[in-house]
């Protein structure tokens, strides 16, 4: 098929046929460093968001907490003493300015039903109380949209008790408030939940996406030109001069001697040039040899 | 140059195995506690109620492996050597000088 074509054509089926495979590889290799790029980005920010948490977390227990009960003894004051309260409430607060981020203290116990675990979270905290792994990242779906997660095991403590314990334990006011059907029997030690951030992954893809499609236009445009850069050469460098040759060659078979194969370059198209000259010089040596 | 990277690669993983087999172990010897310490040491019964908070690391140790366990030797004599270190792992990872986040969440 290809010896049926012409030069231009020939190459610029090549042509083609690299452009198609570059481009099938670009977007390959591209998609993959672009999705671990996204996969990076994601765990980065719930990185980020846990610390922050956990940076809250430590200080109401390292600072408030002790003083508060120092100050009231043992007055029920969750927002101030309860991690659990105080982080939902904060995440509250962040989400009024990052909505697409969902942070939830989930539990398969909870005082607040609003932190029940769904299936998914019941099984990363049945996968922390087996000790099958002590973090847990990756990217879910909720609700129907795609999500990359980072989970931290929550372990009940000496002080979780004193309000986990019994109903009768407890301080009435949180019993009043949460009820005495949920959130209780927690010994130390048990593995009681799950603090985990969703970050949304379709904005991330869609930038993706977007990267590709810009990485795909860029060797597009580059090939064009290329493209063009190529065709115009062989046609000033190969394909003119053929065609020269062919116009004075016919001249020359029809008796026109006076042509001659002329070329402006300095290349392998100047050695044919010069092959013929010489050819027409002996082909007119031979028919004067023949008229005389 | 590649061989300091490839020593430190080794060196990443296995301390990535240790952490993960770590916290694998404390869960095991949670389990090991609920079966053969809480079925008799909750409210009400007659061991009395003990959490792992009542004992500091080092009396934990001490506890289990001299078997101060006077009431009943049998039942940590009766450990395997897994069992054993889980449990002291698990003890200790909630006994009162622990030092773990003392607040729920």
């Amino acid at each position: 098929m290809m010896k049926n074509l012409s030069i231009r054509k020939r190459i610029l089926l090549i042509m083609a046929v690299g452009y198609i495979l570059s481009l099938s590889g670009v977007i390959g290799v591209g998609y993959l460093l672009l999705e671990q790029d996204t996969r990076r980005e994601a765990a980065e920010k719930t990185e980020l968001f846990v610390s922050v948490m956990t940076a809250n977390q430590e200080y109401m227990a390292e600072f408030v907490r002790p003083q508060l009960q120092e100050m009231t003894g043992d007055a029920y004051f969750p927002e101030a003493s309860v991690g659990a309260v105080m982080m939902a409430k904060t995440a509250r607060l962040l989400q009024k300015e990052h909505p697409e981020y969902i942070y939830r203290v989930a539990s398969h116990n909870p005082l607040n039903q609003e932190n029940l675990a769904d299936d998914f979270e019941k099984k990363l905290i049945e996968g922390f109380d087996n000790g099958d792994f002590e973090r847990w990242e990756g990217f879910t779906t909720r609700q129907g949209k795609s999500f990359y997660a980072s989970a931290t095991p929550i372990e009940s403590r000496e002080n979780c008790i004193w309000c986990h314990d019994t109903p009768e334990a407890a301080p009435e006011q949180m019993v009043a408030k949460y009820g005495r059907s949920s959130g209780y029997g927690y010994e130390e030690g048990d593995m009681v939940g799950t603090r985990i951030v969703y970050v949304p992954t379709e904005a991330a893809k869609k930038l993706t996406l977007q990267k590709l499609g810009s990485l795909a236009t860029a060797v597009s445009v580059l090939f064009f030109f290329a493209l063009l850069i190529i065709d115009y050469t062989i046609r000033r460098s190969v394909i003119k001069p053929i065609e020269t040759f062919v116009d004075v060659a016919g001249d020359i078979s029809r008796g026109k001697m006076g042509r001659s194969f002329e070329v402006d370059t300095n290349d392998e198209i100047k050695l044919l040039a010069d092959a013929f000259n010489r050819m027409k010089v002996s082909l007119e040596k031979a028919m004067d040899i023949l008229r005389k | 140059m590649k061989r300091g990277l490839s020593l430190a690669t080794i060196g990443f993983l296995v301390l990535l195995l240790a952490a993960t087999s770590y916290a694998a172990n404390t869960r095991k010897g949670k389990k090991t506690y609920d079966q053969l310490c809480r079925s008799c040491h909750i409210s009400g019964a007659h061991g009395g109620r003990i959490a792992p908070s009542n004992k500091t690391k080092a009396e934990w140790k001490n506890f289990i492996e001299t078997n101060l366990h006077v009431a009943r030797p049998e039942i940590i004599e009766g450990m395997s050597k897994e069992e054993h270190e889980n449990l002291i792992l698990f003890l200790q990872d909630f006994a009162s000088d622990s030092g773990g986040a003392q607040s729920c969440g």
